[in-house]
């Protein structure tokens, strides 16, 4: 391969590295907090471990996992509980309000 | 670096071999980084946060290769056109029989079922790749499709994870049966062609 050619094609990968960059430089969450939310009361975020606390409430058993995550565009706590039920849950709590936003099992 | 033999030719140019190598190591990375099977190791390692950072960046660099392989696949160096190394299904099939017999012929490229074997990879690979883009699109609402999917139902966003998950196992499946037949094709002409993909060269 002469060099022109390798040349081409280096600043042919660097383009689409940098293509993708941009590409993952998008990971903002495509939805914008509605009006309401804006002019609403200030409250606390919910913590990690009120997070941890809620789930349970609603599917007793045992956490395996608890992490900041997003959902919809949407900042939130998502616990994993392997249930008493016997399902694994996925449960997601927006962390600026505090609302169930979804729980899934498998 | 072993130094080259003056029978040896270079076969495989440094595009394709950084591809391939960038390629094993951005897939193992996603794969180990969110597979079910290493959760203990990604316990033992990292934060859960930083795994997933790891998964989007290691699928988004899958992507930039997998175009950049599309290309040269056209205007890269002989070896590396598919017109060099695609066939057609009876001449694939026809190799196969051979290389179960232990008559087959050796190539210089890739041979006819290396060549089936590197389209199927790079379709599983692209199917893998959009299908976690769509689903990280649908399930987060986040990266290049999330203003398209991020209104998609919860059905939806299962059924793209599923096929997520699918395509990556499937790929898998894909890497065993390629390693298999270079451990194959390495003892029946007696050559090294993993060390073929490090050094680019072959037997002339």
């Amino acid at each position: 391969m002469n060099q022109s050619a390798l040349l081409h094609a280096t600043t042919l990968l660097v383009t689409l590295l940098g293509t993708t960059t941009v590409f993952a430089a998008n990971e903002v969450p495509a939805t914008s907090t509605p009006a309401a939310a804006m002019t609403a009361p200030l409250q606390a975020p919910m913590t990690k471990e009120q997070a941890i606390e809620k789930a349970l409430k609603a599917h007793p058993g045992q956490v395996t996992k608890a992490y900041e995550d997003t959902k919809k565009g949407k900042k939130t706590w998502e616990v994993k509980i392997k249930g008493d039920d016997g399902k694994k849950w996925e449960v997601y709590y927006e962390i600026a309000t505090g609302e169930l936003i979804a729980e899934e099992h498998d | 670096m072993p130094h080259p033999t003056s029978n040896e030719i270079v076969i495989w140019d440094p595009l394709v071999r950084g591809f391939h190598w960038l390629l094993v190591a951005a897939f193992i990375l996603a794969y180990v980084s969110q597979g079910e099977p290493f959760e203990d190791l990604q316990d033992a390692l990292l934060r859960e946060e930083t795994w997933q950072t790891l998964h989007v960046w290691s699928g988004y660099t899958l992507i930039a290769l997998l175009l950049f392989r599309l290309v040269w696949g056209f205007i890269g160096s002989p070896h590396a056109r598919f017109s060099a190394f695609i066939r057609g299904p009876q001449e694939t099939l026809r190799y196969l029989k051979d290389v179960l017999t232990l008559r087959a012929s050796r190539y210089l490229g890739h041979n006819p079922a290396g060549g089936a074997m590197i389209l199927l990879l790079l379709i599983s690979l692209t199917a893998t790749v959009m299908t976690g883009l769509m689903f990280y699109g649908a399930d987060k609402g986040l990266g290049p499709l999330a203003s398209l999917l991020t209104d998609s139902s919860e059905s939806m966003a299962h059924t793209l994870k599923e096929l997520h998950e699918f395509f990556a196992n499937f790929t898998v499946l894909l890497v065993v049966g390629h390693l298999i037949g270079v451990i194959w094709e390495s003892l029946l002409h007696r050559e090294n062609l993993a060390r073929a993909m490090i050094t680019g060269r072959k037997r002339a």
